[in-house]
């Protein structure tokens, strides 16, 4: 545990942790023009979480809030793409404000009356309006009921047709960096400050001047305008969605890799993200292993939980002068 | 005690990063170069679920290209079988198929949830690869308009004329529906809704379970007040045979039936007595298939249990595909294709031609009734 200790606080170091961050993005960049497709599949399946998990960081590691129904905005997202470019035809990049702004809406509908009170009523209200979204969605006709909607058309970038995965890898890696970056600026500005107030002791952030509720509420927004991103960009790579991928499930997921690789810590976040999402594809080829892979998975998580409480590798925020 | 507790989260560790590096180096490369032998991707869910369907899928697959292979194979090359697994699920099923497709595969087939096949297809069309449905039923999947995809199974529409015409033969007027609002089962229930009325039927009431409901009160009431004389469940076994054990329990005297998905052993498990008199809309059942006795003995033989619902039809896809290889007497993709396109196989799920849409053009639906708990065949 030493090594990891000093591993981390490499990583921590400010003369290292751009250099590093650097290499491991060359590497990153690099990695289609030597691997096939179906390892560019897992990495862009990592890729995807650790957006997610990077747009739920905000709501749950910056400002400790408890969101157990994080799919529902990258559900709105997706679904408002997939219908503005099925039924009206429109052009994909034109969607993504839309879905921006959806997402805000939606995300001031629940947060609005909700997050005057205390974090566990936002608990119960973001799952049951997780569970509104897909039955909604599995509803109604012009979402394609419960099939979903097929066919959805690939987008072009400058002349560029986006089908292949190599290309979707890397503009998922671009959304990464800038997730990475938007993350960055927040957590080291005054709002973001305000928000680890919030999250570490709330009457005391309200005694000290800071506007709980409307901080909380910005903190909600920007969680689900990231996951709205996320949405319509996983809409139009996979060319199909279905109500059955914005189950509870995938919440909990969601949820489960940000708790796993630390909250609020964005190195944290994407490497329980990563894990998250390469584990079981690695392991399903190894003999015996194979089959009892959600089992390691679950006693992995346990013991991490038991020797690390605060994830893999938790915040630990340097005292502001 | 927390020594050991560190000594064995760091072993786990050690061995997940040991074991990615041979895990990911193992999955790539290597395509088929070797072309003494013809790679079959198999693409149905191992995990999750519908684990189940998905090991049965494989195994009749393996079936048959073991007799193939030891009556010496397709055009003197051996086939083998390559397992991609989607777990029911759409972003794990188009890993899964970048995987098949990396693997260099000449073919593939498989294809169980609707849900999770469908993204898949147009990667495989991209891979110049022909995809034979075995299972997937969806009216969805024609609407893509990829003519290297073809559907071995009958789709929806099928089931619904042979309803239609189990609802003649029976004299009944008025229909309850009951689906989960599941793809599967609310495409067929959509499906029945929209046509049954055609033929004089009347719709009493279409009505929603959600999974795993314990009480389904509500729905036997609403069922019975409607005064519908025929229920029609389109849903999957667990909770068909709860919803079959309440209807019947809170007197409910009508005529029940239930679809494809539904028609398993585990339905009848479920259902115990109350089960006796229910009709399915069933796939091609091996066990009343011309000939398939003995496709039931060797696969009891060989994996120590009995063939599922969509046995006969994985194991006919193998040999269909057989038939249009030899045909076309290459492995070109277009020259198979076409071959396909125009086939007339004739096997255990009975006579296989495809539609210019690549959908089945003869219905290989039967109904079967439960009779003293046990699966027999209504109509020939």
């Amino acid at each position: 545990m030493k090594f990891i200790d000093w591993a981390y606080n490499m990583m921590d170091n400010k003369k290292y942790k751009y250099s590093v961050f650097a290499v491991i993005f060359v590497i990153m960049a690099v990695i289609p023009l030597f691997s096939d497709n179906y390892i560019l599949s897992v990495l862009w399946s990592a890729l995807f979480y650790m957006l997610l998990a990077l747009g739920l960081n905000i709501i749950v590691g910056y400002c400790g809030m408890c969101d157990l129904g994080y799919a529902a905005k990258f559900a709105l997202g997706a679904y408002t793409t997939g219908v503005l470019i099925k039924s009206f035809g429109w052009n994909f990049w034109l969607t993504l404000p839309v879905s921006v702004i959806v997402s805000v809406i939606a995300a001031i509908i629940i947060g609005a009356p909700t997050l005057k009170l205390r974090s566990d009523y936002l608990a119960i209200v973001t799952l049951g309006f997780a569970e509104i979204v897909r039955i909604t969605a599995r509803n109604l006709e012009i979402t394609g009921s419960a099939t979903g909607i097929v066919g959805i058309a690939r987008p072009k970038f400058f002349g560029l047709h986006l089908t292949q995965i190599t290309h979707w890898y890397y503009v998922f890696l671009f959304l990464v960096i800038l997730f990475i970056f938007v993350s960055n600026r927040i957590r080291n500005s005054r709002f973001g400050r305000a928000l680890t107030y919030i999250r570490e002791d709330e009457d005391a952030a309200q005694a000290m001047g800071v506007n709980t509720t409307l901080y909380k509420l910005y903190a909600y927004i920007i969680g689900a305008v990231l996951g709205g991103i996320t949405g319509s960009f996983y809409a139009v790579r996979m060319a199909a969605i279905s109500p059955g991928s914005f189950d509870f499930t995938q919440s909990a997921n969601i949820m489960l890799a940000v708790i796993l690789g630390g909250m609020g810590k964005i190195p944290g976040v994407i490497a329980g993200a990563a894990f998250f999402a390469i584990f079981p594809e690695v392991f399903r080829d190894v003999p015996i292993i194979g089959d009892m892979r959600m089992l390691f998975f679950g006693l992995l998580l346990i013991i991490v939980m038991i020797t690390r409480p605060q994830g893999l590798w938790p915040e630990r925020r340097k005292r502001e002068r | 005690m927390k020594k050991s507790i560190k000594f064995l989260s760091l072993l786990i560790l050690s061995v997940i990063i040991l074991s990615s590096f041979a895990g990911l180096s193992g999955c790539s490369l290597n395509g088929s170069d070797n072309k003494d032998e013809i790679l079959i991707g198999v693409l149905a869910p191992f995990s999750g679920s519908n684990t189940y369907f998905g090991n049965d899928m494989y195994q009749s697959y393996e079936l048959a290209i073991d007799e193939i292979n030891a009556a010496g194979g397709i055009l003197g090359k051996q086939l083998k079988l390559y397992k991609g697994d989607d777990a029911g699920d759409p972003s794990v099923a188009t890993t899964a198929a970048a995987k098949i497709i990396s693997q260099g595969v000449d073919f593939v087939v498989g294809g169980y949830a609707s849900g999770a096949t469908i993204p898949t297809l147009q990667q495989f069309y991209d891979a110049k690869l022909i995809m034979l449905i075995s299972c997937a039923n969806s009216t969805q999947i024609t609407s893509l308009g990829l003519n290297q995809t073809f559907m071995v199974n009958s789709p929806g529409t099928h089931a619904v004329v042979t309803l239609t015409s189990l609802c003649k033969s029976l004299g009944v007027s008025k229909i309850a529906l009951i689906h989960q609002g599941d793809s599967y089962s609310k495409d067929l229930s959509d499906l029945c809704e929209a046509e049954l009325p055609k033929s004089g039927f009347e719709i009493a009431t279409v009505q929603v379970m959600e999974e795993g409901a314990a009480d389904v009160s509500a729905i036997v009431t609403t069922i019975k007040n409607s005064g519908a004389d025929f229920v029609y469940w389109c849903a999957y076994p667990p909770d068909g045979s709860n919803v079959i054990k309440q209807l019947r329990r809170g007197d409910y005297t009508g005529v029940i039936a239930v679809g494809d998905g539904s028609a398993s052993v585990e339905l009848i498990e479920g259902c115990g007595s109350d089960g006796e008199g229910v009709y399915v809309t069933s796939p091609p059942f091996v066990e009343f298939a011309e000939g398939g006795e003995k496709f039931v003995d060797d696969y009891k033989a060989k994996f120590d249990m009995d063939p599922g619902t969509y046995a006969t039809l994985c194991y006919d896809t193998i040999y269909m595909l057989k038939q249009a290889i030899e045909k076309a007497g290459t492995l070109k993709m277009e020259k198979v294709r076409d071959a396909i396109q125009d086939i007339e196989y004739k096997g255990l799920s009975g006579v296989k031609k495809f539609t210019p849409e690549r959908e089945p053009e003869i219905s290989n639906f039967i109904i079967l009734q439960i009779k003293d708990g046990k699966f027999t065949l209504v109509n020939p």
